[in-house]
């Protein structure tokens, strides 16, 4: 039997009437749907979003790609930007100055670039601080299709934005408190993964990785150093500070790795120029908190202690060189 | 340009219809055929615009050969003809499709060190290149009719069919575009072609898609899967390979049925099959028919023996296992397939029979077994997944790695039950213009369209081959 045979038994009419109905209904059913949708405008990509609050739900890539478009650019002043390392750093809790934490889990530079060009695009951004770790440059491109422009025409309709409503309505609503709590990010960009992550003891995840002699990797894609060092200039040439920190890897596997680490380090910082301002967390001065298991929840991401620190390591250095807009901020 | 792009859906099909049916009503039907025939070019380049004079030059050269072949008064060097026109085609693909392949079996077996060429295979060659070389050999045969440049053209070039088939038969389609009442528009061919196509991109974007978050990251890291892992993995390619495939056929189908244009049935419920014999009667169907007229006939077919039948089922499925693909695991799944359906043969001979349910087992499992060979990378992966599936090398848990997206799981759920429902061509049958199938178009439509909308990466398998 073929196709041609199957056109059976159907007056021209029934099917012009069939077709009609289907296309006006699916049509309404689109402009509704899309309409909804733009007048939610979960992502702030269709009215102005001046002193909003929106969250990440899911999603974290092509969340943080669509806020970068107008939400933060017209919200905040500062940016982070990192892989996961930094991505559960609060900047909120810094009132001297509104940053947002643009930080993706598992970012490379290739991918955040895209973020940092919005942003810096469409607002009067005033610094962005790098988090610096081989995670960040030890590869190039994108890792997945999930920044990609046309997520903007999936604002108004997409499998995406389904499941942003969803956990929208789980985490707003406290349905699953237990797995999906409502503070697990906030509208800063924190991301609260830590109660996710820390599984174990960090000190035995620590040991076992001296133990196996398994640090991580310090190699550096060029590419991906072309590209920071590009996104460097890119920022100086447009007079936004640069904050630049070397992430706190344990002392005991930077022991185990110091040479290579060294080296890393020592190619980064030719990126930078005295304009900039460039922290090295795993300075010796800092021995007693990168060689305390306590700052870690695993072989590298930050506990609360951690977290505390390298928060408290930039406002001091923030303070020092970017005038607060509201200096009695500055008295706290 | 894919069928499930916006571009595709919103600008390029209603312009081809609008022009195709508009030309017919003013009674230009040369014209129409030729606007047909140009926007498939366009399709065609879109990807790629370098791949235009490949595939033009195939079809000016096929074309001709034609017209020599099917030439009543021709003289009696056809048959040398007609082996030049074969020889040229086939080394066209050999060159594109197995240059590199060859190069590295040559520097490996004799030790030479020549480097690879490293050629871009030109979209849809082997499915253009087998679809004339059955055109130069009905020449031959004098089964062909008078065609001009453009209608040829147009036969080849028609841009459903172009990418991945079905492979047509200039038989079943050339008439078609010649029939008076194809030539206006018809609501109910559009609106069973709209019907089909939505049900074939649901099947692509929603289903296959699915199933290859679980196999793209079981064969990404075959070295650590566990034996549920491997199963998982080996049954989500299967899943993949069928909704992928026959999605694109059912969108194919759909958008020429809305030409008015009938293109053959790909695909039966192949994994109902009971038999591998069985199975190759549904799976690409028209794959099969054309190895079975222009491969397995000419050999002998079943006329020379028994042996000789069985060795030319073997080198039937060996040729069409490297169609598939430059690689020894391709080839060595078209052994499997060829094994397979000589041990069927020889079992059927001697009357033996299996229940149903135990032969639908045997023939599902040996073809999900049959396609790791087909997905796997290489040898140590495809043995890699094979060693998880059957616990060799493993200690036994029920640890479970690949299903690491949750929430495509119910998706894929529903894809396996819908592997054993009716088939496309069955709810087609069962078409009719009620308010039952008014919602489940619409359902599709809305469904097709959020997905189009939503980012995803993958394009249709059957696009490498």
């Amino acid at each position: 039997m073929t196709f041609y045979t199957l056109i059976f038994n159907c007056k021209s009419m029934e099917a012009k009437k069939f077709l009609f109905r289907v296309s006006g209904i699916s049509f309404l059913l689109m402009a509704a749907f899309v309409t909804f949708n733009y007048f939610q405008d979960v992502y702030g990509l269709f009215h102005p979003c001046k002193d909003l609050e929106l969250k990440v739900y899911t999603n974290e890539r092509t969340s943080k790609y669509l806020l970068s478009h107008r939400y933060i650019p017209e919200n905040f002043e500062g940016i982070v930007i990192g892989p996961s390392l930094s991505a559960n750093l609060n900047t909120e809790t810094i009132k001297d100055y509104k940053i947002y934490n643009a930080s993706i889990m598992g970012a490379n530079i290739s991918e955040l670039r895209y973020l940092v060009n919005n942003i810096v695009e469409r607002g009067n951004l005033r610094f962005v601080i790098i988090c610096l770790d081989p995670y960040l440059t030890k590869d190039h491109g994108k890792k997945s299709a999930r920044i990609d422009p046309k997520e903007v025409y999936g604002a108004l309709g997409s499998t995406n934005l389904i499941k942003t409503y969803l956990f929208k309505v789980i985490r707003d609503n406290e349905l699953l408190p237990g797995k999906f709590p409502p503070d697990a990010t906030n509208a800063y960009g924190f991301n609260n993964f830590n109660p996710e992550l820390a599984k174990g003891d960090a000190r035995e995840k620590i040991l076992e990785k001296v133990r196996l002699k398994s640090a991580e990797s310090t190699y550096i894609d060029p590419v991906a150093e072309k590209e920071l060092g590009e996104t460097i200039t890119y920022l100086r040439q447009r007079q936004i500070r640069i904050i630049a920190y070397f992430s706190p890897v344990p002392h005991q596997i930077l022991s185990i790795n110091h040479q290579n680490y060294k080296a890393y380090q020592d190619r980064m910082r030719q990126l930078f120029s005295s304009e900039d301002i460039l922290l090295d967390l795993n300075h010796e001065r800092y021995q007693a908190i990168t060689a305390d298991f306590d700052t870690y929840i695993d072989h590298g991401h930050l506990s609360k202690k951690g977290r505390d620190f390298v928060l408290g390591e930039l406002r001091q250095a923030l303070l020092k060189h970017v005038q607060p807009k509201n200096s009695s901020y500055s008295e706290r | 340009m894919l069928f499930n792009s916006p571009e595709f859906l919103f600008c390029f099909l209603p312009l081809v219809l609008t022009g195709y049916f508009g030309l017919n009503h003013f009674n230009r039907t040369d014209l129409a055929r030729g606007w047909l025939f140009l926007t498939s070019l366009f399709f065609y380049s879109w990807w790629n615009p370098l791949y235009l004079p490949v595939i033009l030059g195939s079809m000016l050269f096929n074309y001709l050969m034609g017209k020599v072949l099917s030439n009543p008064s021709g003289n009696s060097k056809k048959k040398l003809v007609l082996m030049l026109g074969i020889s040229c085609n086939l080394s066209l693909l050999v060159f594109f499709k197995y240059t590199d392949f060859l190069i590295e079996n040559l520097n490996l077996a004799a030790g030479t060190q020549l480097s690879l060429l490293y050629i871009t295979l030109p979209l849809a060659i082997s499915f253009f290149t087998f679809q004339q070389i059955a055109y130069l050999v009905d020449s031959y045969r004098g089964l062909t009719g008078t065609y001009n440049f453009f209608n040829y053209g147009l036969f080849v070039a028609f841009f459903p069919q172009l990418i991945a088939g079905p492979i047509v038969h200039h038989s079943e389609m050339m008439p078609q575009f010649y029939t008076k009442e194809n030539k206006s528009f018809s609501y109910e061919n559009f609106t069973k072609g709209l019907y089909v196509f939505f049900m074939g991109l649901g099947k692509k974007v929603i289903i296959a898609d699915t199933f290859a978050i679980f196999a793209n990251y079981g064969y990404g890291n075959t070295a650590h899967l566990t034996i549920l892992d491997g199963w998982i993995t080996s049954l989500s390619y299967t899943g993949q390979l069928y909704f992928d495939f026959s999605g694109y056929t059912d969108m194919a189908i759909g958008a020429a049925l809305m030409f008015n244009i009938n293109i053959p049935v790909n695909f039966n419920s192949p994994y109902k099959a009971l038999s591998i014999q069985d199975f190759w009667r549904r799976w690409h169907i028209t794959l099969s028919r054309f190895l079975r007229d222009y491969v397995y006939i000419p050999l002998g077919g079943n006329r020379r023996g028994e042996l000789k039948t069985l060795s030319n089922l073997m080198i039937t499925f060996i040729i069409g296992g490297i169609w598939h693909g430059a690689g020894w695991t391709f080839v060595f799944w078209g052994f499997l397939h060829g094994a397979a359906l000589i041990i069927h043969r020889l079992w059927k001979k001697a009357g033996l029979e299996l229940p149903d349910m135990v032969a639908f087992i045997v023939t599902f499992n040996f073809v999900n077994i049959a396609w790791v060979f087909f997905r796997a990378p290489n040898r140590t992966d495809a043995t890699n997944v094979l060693y998880a599936m059957f616990g060799i090398g493993k200690t036994f848990n029920i640890d479970v790695t690949v299903l690491n997206d949750v929430y495509a799981i119910p998706m894929a759920l529903c894809g396996i039950a819908l592997l054993f429902y009716k088939n496309t061509h069955q709810l087609l049958q069962e078409f009719t213009f009620s308010k039952k199938q008014m919602v489940s178009a619409i359902g599709l439509i809305m469904l097709g369209m959020l997905f189009i909308n939503s980012t995803t990466a993958n394009d249709f398998l059957y696009f490498d081959f």
